[in-house]
Formats: structure tokens, C-alpha cells, sequence
């Protein structure tokens, strides 16, 4: 996947969580991304990729923009 | 005749002292000293994934001069695990930033100081590690 499509810096809904669940507001690079998870092909792989909760939820966030 | 008014007032530590006010009205009051003001605060924050978790949002703040962070983990984390804090400058409205300094890095606990390179920024803590990371508190301090 290039995450480049989606700019140079990304807004990420999912950046931070506090104790009592709320998500927190913030940014992640496309170069991040694709470095880490450039190698699969599509955004169900990079769900299964990773234990991250946040980044989970923002993968399937990009599924509903793609 | 005397050329204003003398304002009698206290100084921080109690002591008694005067000010004038000029015959035009103006009073002149010398501020020494460092004064700094917490801008942002959280505790019990997980940090995501590859995030950077904006502490401050993007607005002109021509009252300081340096900004301070400070961020301290519940447990040691990883060396491999990479942390920083970021001031992130930009022009008008333009969403990328033009230029960062990096306020204190790769730590696992403590704060760093910089002199701002400019008055319209954000603040962030990014976390570039492929980990969660739980963080038990989270400070900004503004420094005017």
C-alpha cells in the first residue's frame, strides 16, 4: 500500500486515548505508515498486522474514505 | 507639585512599594524574573502507534518565548522505542509545518526547553515506535 494518496500528513482521529476511553486528536506521516506497513497489500492486512487498538481503528477509517 | 501619584502596593514577598502614575495617566510597572504558565496537562494517556497526539493546537501565541514539555512513562520502555516532543511551526494556514524543534527526545523521563522559532505553532508528543504506549503524565509549559 502507498499511504502517500492520502497526503504527507495524515489526521488520525485515533492519536492518544485517555482513562476513561475518549479518543484524542492528532497526526501521523505517510512515510511512518509506509514504512511500516507499506509491504502489505491491503487495509484488512495492516488490521491484522498490528495489535495497536488506535491504529486499528484508523485502518478501517481509511476503508470507508477508499 | 508633585508630577503624578504615588500608588502604594506589595510586592511578592509582602514588602511594601510604590508605583507613580504619570500626569498623563500612564502607571509603569517592571516585571523581573521567569513566568511560566501551564498551557496543557493529562494524565493516564495511551499514546498510539506511530501518532503524533497534539498537545497544543496551531494558533499564534505571542506571549512566550520558549516552550517546555515534560512527559514520564508508568514503566522503562524499550530502547528501541522512540519518543519526542515537537514544537511545529507553520505559515498562515498552510496544514503541513514548515520547520520543528524537537523539545526533548528519546527519554524516559524528563523535559526539555526551546527557545520558539517563531508564534504560530502546535505542540506534539509522537511516538514512532510500532507500540501503544501508556504515559502517565504529560506536561506544556509556556515561558514568557
Amino acid at each position: 500500500m502507498d499511504f502517500s494518496v492520502y497526503g504527507d500528513l495524515i489526521h488520525y482521529p485515533f492519536a492518544g486515548k485517555t482513562a476513561d476511553g475518549g479518543w484524542l486528536d492528532g497526526t501521523i506521516s505517510a512515510d511512518w505508515l509506509n514504512d511500516h506497513f507499506g509491504q502489505y497489500e491491503t487495509l484488512d492486512e495492516c488490521i491484522q498486522a498490528t495489535d495497536s487498538e488506535g491504529l486499528k481503528l484508523f485502518f478501517e477509517h481509511l476503508k470507508t474514505q477508499q | 507639585m508633585a508630577k503624578g501619584v504615588p500608588i502604594l502596593g506589595k510586592d511578592p514577598l509582602g514588602k511594601a512599594k510604590y508605583a507613580n502614575v504619570t500626569e498623563s495617566g500612564d502607571l509603569g510597572v517592571q516585571l523581573s524574573g521567569r513566568i511560566a504558565e501551564r498551557l496543557y496537562f493529562a494524565e493516564d494517556v495511551t499514546v498510539t502507534a506511530g501518532s503524533a497526539l497534539q498537545l497544543l493546537p496551531y494558533s499564534e501565541r505571542l506571549e512566550f518565548r520558549k516552550i517546555a514539555v515534560g512527559f514520564y512513562f508508568y514503566h522503562s520502555v524499550p530502547s528501541e522505542q522512540k519518543y519526542r516532543a515537537l514544537v511545529q511551526h507553520r505559515v498562515a494556514s498552510v496544514p503541513t509545518p514548515n520547520s520543528e524543534q524537537i523539545v526533548v527526545e528519546n527519554i524516559q523521563r524528563g523535559a526539555g526547553i526551546v527557545e520558539l522559532e517563531g508564534y504560530i505553532y502546535s505542540v506534539v508528543l509522537q511516538n514512532r515506535s510500532t507500540q501503544d504506549q501508556p504515559v502517565r503524565a504529560i506536561y506544556v509549559w509556556g515561558v514568557r
